[in-house]
């Protein structure tokens, strides 16, 4: 099954293994490398999420799929650049995305093109600052300029 | 002393001894440490033993037992829920993660000290405090009542603005 699959894909295939194949493509063609996925019997999209490669200015999008029918996990790949990062929205092939999409937007600050609730408030109550899954976000500088601590001293006997 | 005020006297006396002995717990469980009630309120541990049961709505609980981590999307659901529940009521902060912090101490979501936006009137250390230590806590609350010094509730109306200033804040 799995040799079929990449036999038909017109992308790279970096990984291989039984139950496994990961592929990685062009920031263009993350939507119709999805797309043809889901006609190779990937039915299901797990997860949708990003990874900040800041030393490489780069974000990476990384969606994992399911096929159901072969019980395959192909995980796909993008790079997109890490200053006004943008993507295309992938609702329209997987509608589970759309929480996702919403979320990458508020925890990276990736735009994402079509989807009409990105950049919206999501978990997040009255954010002011970066996204706080950036790398260059400093959770510890945050957590205790906006939230007192208790100061006692810890002694151990 | 008039015959009445005798009467009065003794009837408060009562209802603060049966107060004491029949706590409903209104369990917001936030975090992790809330599997540790299910134990706690079943048959091996039983809290019911000592009149503590879980209950469904704020209206009708005494205890506000916060479990764990508190961030700012739940302080704010917390703060309403302690606000609708009727005198006379008590807040227990539960685990290390309410005292200080716990293991969230970094991160960028999580209020490190409850005790600065309710007044909490028991802490459980412990991450996470198990079964006895919980049950150890209703019972110290018992004896704080039993010695009419928890006064948690009266706090929050003396001390409001102080409250309020907190909340605002972090909450905005
Ligand atoms: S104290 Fe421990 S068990 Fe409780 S919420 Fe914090 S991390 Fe979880």
């Amino acid at each position: 099954m799995i040799d079929e699959v990449i036999k038909s894909l017109p992308y790279e295939v970096i990984e291989k293994r039984k139950q496994r194949i990961i592929v990685k493509v062009e920031g263009e063609s993350f939507a119709s490398a999805l797309n043809a996925l889901k006609g190779l019997s990937f039915n299901r999209l797990n997860i949708l999420t990003a990874v900040d490669f800041i030393k490489e200015k780069e974000f990476e999008i990384v969606a994992i799929l399911h096929s159901d029918e072969n019980k395959v996990i192909a995980i796909v790949k993008t790079r997109i650049p890490r200053d006004n990062p943008s993507i295309e929205t992938i609702t329209n092939i997987y509608p589970n995305a759309y929480k996702y999409e919403i979320e990458m937007s508020e925890m990276f600050g990736i735009k994402v093109l079509g989807n009409p609730d990105s950049g919206k408030e999501f978990v997040l109550e009255d954010w002011k600052d970066l996204p706080p899954l950036r790398k260059d976000f400093d959770s510890i500088k945050y957590a205790t300029e906006h939230y007192e601590s208790r100061n006692v001293e810890v002694k151990y006997d | 002393m008039e015959m009445q005020d005798v009467i009065e006297e003794g009837y408060v006396g009562i209802l603060e001894d049966l107060r004491k002995r029949s706590l409903w717990m209104l369990h917001y469980c936030t975090a992790c440490g809330a599997i540790e009630l299910p134990p706690t309120i079943t048959s091996r541990f039983d809290a019911e033993r000592f009149g503590i049961a879980p209950f469904v709505t704020s209206r009708q609980s005494d205890i506000l037992l916060v479990t764990g981590y508190i961030n700012i999307k739940t302080l704010r659901r917390i703060v309403t829920v302690y606000e609708q529940m009727l005198p006379p009521k008590y807040v227990i902060g539960f685990g290390s993660c309410t005292i200080n912090g716990g293991i969230y101490w970094d991160s960028y979501a999580v209020v490190k000290r409850l005790d600065l936006y309710l007044p909490v009137d028991v802490y459980i250390a412990g991450c996470m405090p198990t079964p006895m230590a919980v049950i150890e806590g209703f019972r110290s609350l018992m004896k704080l009542i039993d010695e009419g010094k928890a006064n948690g509730w009266k706090k929050y109306i003396e001390d409001n603005a102080y409250y309020k200033e907190n909340q605002r804040k972090v909450l905005g």
